[in-house]
């Protein structure tokens, strides 16, 4: 048992390790690209630039897991951006706006989770409808017009240091320890692991597996809540659209650090390497002066070669722990 | 009347009443919508505002015939939008360098073949998730489309464009004829050939295609090359409506295909649906979009009046699929 526990932690390892060395590959050409790449202050910059990514991929994380999609992390964001700076600009206390903004988005997962996990809709479907309500709400919210000048005490939230660290770094690095913690060490963590993978997902109960959808649809609105308050924070403004630049690259995030659309395996540090070569990939076609259109270019080559990557090597540990078993089974037969 | 007629006129009418209960609920309130409006507004009803209704939607209606075939096999193709985007760009470049009409349409048509063939690779061959390829090839052919276009509108004189959008023929302008083809040509694939069986069992159960002696890669191939092509003609058609080539006029059609198939009751789980189905979808985003602006409802209440009926008859069809 301890033998299979050891080379279940290999495997895993073994997943981060081709991400990893993606990740690696990206660095190294960059710098080759460009003198100026591969300096303290250039990477404090991509992984500022990287942490408002980090954070609303973070809680679609866990959703992915469970062999589901949201596709409503962008447009919750924006929904909860522009309910958050409509009340700042009316004078409400901020903190309490920062409650009420985060609130908003946890009830958006439920809603969510519940269309998943209680009337069985398919992830894509549900999160897909949702989007469009939400994105048609934060228009109504803003009456069309865009937001600026958001109080003095909050835009620190977005742009403030602390310690010469940028705050929203510090932001994203809590929502990764915390997402770590309860998906790795706690039973939460485990049930989603299991329900993702379908060998076990028989043996939930409906009342569970309901509630775990909830927790985990709630959780990818927590954290695209907090994305969203990081978003406006950032840009001193709110607007409808704000969400639409983040998009689909959310659900590339994720896939491209190894958490497999069909659930069961990955976790939050693969997601952490897909934010980061994603702003990588931006950021030094900025300091060589690359077109911005090619950009998109080098960013689905990217995603596909990375996906890919994964899905290659996803195969040869299936192959490796095949082995395994057997060796273990014959093992026993022996003994 | 003998007993056999009367029993054979109970069968037809029973089968009548099935084929009303399958309907999708977009048919319902694709009706319902129709009767509201008519009272609603006062030029709803017009053949001139039909007319106008079928041209702004045959471009989405031949992208969500592609797209019915990709949900068909459980996927959602995300590259729909900017292959759009491309066909408009490289049929209008060609035809500013002299190429003449008809090699460039085909030019155009076969750039968005050749990248869902691309697509069709991907996804058989390197086993990617479709979300995943398509949604790659979707940034690279935006990026093709950008960089050919330099980002903006490119214009050239020709009078295709309005023989294609405007041009009546027996009533109806020339596109939307080439829309009904195009919706009646992937029916029959769907429903008559080898292929479409290949199709269906694809979504369903991909392992007893395999036993069957058929290639499942090839299958998934042949359903990417066969959007490309769709994907072309709707470049075609978007083109000639805006009479110009356009890196961003497409953008969003992937999404709204996608909601336009889901609402024809197409299932994303165990390869059912129809392209009829589609059609009423697609019926139902348009009219709704129509209808809401001329009943003068402000553009700030449109988006998330649409999202609602959306998710609403998104929630209905998956009630009914439950209680068969």
């Amino acid at each position: 048992m301890n033998k299979l526990r050891l080379s279940f932690y290999n495997l895993q390892a073994s997943q981060y390790f081709y991400s990893f060395m993606a990740l690696l590959v990206v660095v190294v050409i960059s710098s080759f690209m460009s003198g100026s790449f591969f300096t303290g202050n250039n990477i404090m910059t991509i992984i500022r630039q990287a942490s408002v990514l980090l954070i609303l991929s973070s809680g679609l994380t866990a959703v992915v897991l469970t062999g589901g999609i949201d596709l409503s992390v962008n447009n919750t964001a924006a929904l909860v951006g522009c309910i958050v700076a409509q009340l700042l600009v009316n004078g409400f206390n901020i903190a309490l706006v920062i409650v009420i903004g985060l609130i908003i988005g946890v009830l958006v997962g439920f809603f969510n989770g519940a269309l998943v996990g209680i009337l069985k809709l398919p992830p894509f479907v549900a999160t897909y409808g949702t989007n469009m309500v939400v994105l048609g709400l934060a228009t109504i919210v803003m009456q069309g017009a865009v937001v600026y000048n958001l109080p003095k005490n909050f835009t620190p939230i977005g742009i403030g240091y602390v310690g010469g660290i940028p705050i929203p770094i510090i932001i994203a690095f809590f929502v990764i320890l915390v997402l770590f913690i309860l998906l790795q060490h706690t039973t939460f963590g485990r049930e989603i692991y299991m329900l993702g993978s379908n060998a076990n997902a028989a043996r939930y109960s409906g009342a569970r597996s309901v509630l775990i959808y909830l927790q985990a649809y709630g959780l990818s609105g927590l954290t695209a809540a907090l994305g969203g308050i990081v978003m406006t924070a950032r840009l001193n403004a709110a607007d409808a659209n704000m969400g639409n630049s983040y998009g689909l690259q959310i659900v590339a995030a994720v896939v491209m650090g190894g958490t497999s659309l069909l659930g069961g395996s990955g976790g939050i540090f693969g997601t952490m390497i897909g934010a980061i070569v994603l702003t990588i990939i931006v950021n030094v076609m900025n300091l060589v002066g690359v077109n911005s259109y090619l950009q998109s270019l080098a960013i689905g080559v990217v995603i596909i070669c990375m996906v890919w990557l994964d899905i290659f090597s996803r195969k040869k540990s299936d192959r490796l722990s095949k082995t395994l078993q057997t060796d273990t089974k014959s093992l026993e037969r022996i003994n | 009347m003998t007993a056999s007629q009367a029993t054979s006129m109970k069968l037809k009418q029973g089968l009548i009443q099935q084929k009303l209960k399958q309907a999708p609920p977009a048919v319902w309130i694709v009706l319902l919508l129709v009767v509201f409006f008519s009272f609603k507004t006062k030029n709803f009803l017009s053949l001139s505002n039909f007319a106008s209704i079928a041209v702004q939607l045959t471009p989405l209606l031949i992208i969500s015939c592609a797209q019915t075939l990709v949900v068909l096999i459980q996927g959602t193709d995300l590259s729909l939008g900017a292959s759009l985007n491309m066909v408009t760009v490289v049929w209008i470049i060609s035809l500013e360098a002299g190429i003449p009409l008809v090699p460039s349409i085909l030019i155009g048509i076969a750039a968005a073949t050749f990248a869902g063939f691309l697509n069709g690779v991907i996804v058989a061959k390197l086993k990617l998730p479709i979300f995943i390829a398509t949604l790659g090839m979707a940034n690279i052919l935006n990026s093709i489309a950008l960089t050919a276009s330099d980002g903006a509108s490119i214009y050239f004189k020709h009078d295709i464009y309005t023989f294609i959008s405007k041009q009546a023929f027996l009533g109806l302008p020339v596109m939307v004829w080439i829309g009904i083809l195009c919706v009646l040509a992937t029916h029959i694939i769907l429903t008559r050939t080898r292929l479409g069986s290949r199709i269906r069992a694809l979504g369903g159960n991909p392992e007893a295609l395999n036993f069957a002696g058929y290639s499942v890669d090839k299958a998934t191939i042949q359903v990417f090359v066969l959007t490309g092509i769709l994907v072309g003609i709707a470049g075609i058609m978007l083109a000639s409506r805006i009479e110009s080539g356009n890196p961003i006029a497409g953008n969003g059609f992937e999404f709204n295909s996608v909601a336009a198939v889901l609402l024809g009751g197409t299932s994303m789980r165990e390869g059912r649906g129809s392209v009829i189905g589609t059609v009423f979808g697609v019926m139902l985003v348009q009219i709704l979009k129509n209808g809401l602006v001329m009943a003068n409802v402000s553009s700030i209440y449109q988006s998330a009046i649409i999202g609602i009926v959306v998710l609403f008859s998104i929630i209905v069809n998956a009630y009914i699929r439950r209680k068969d």
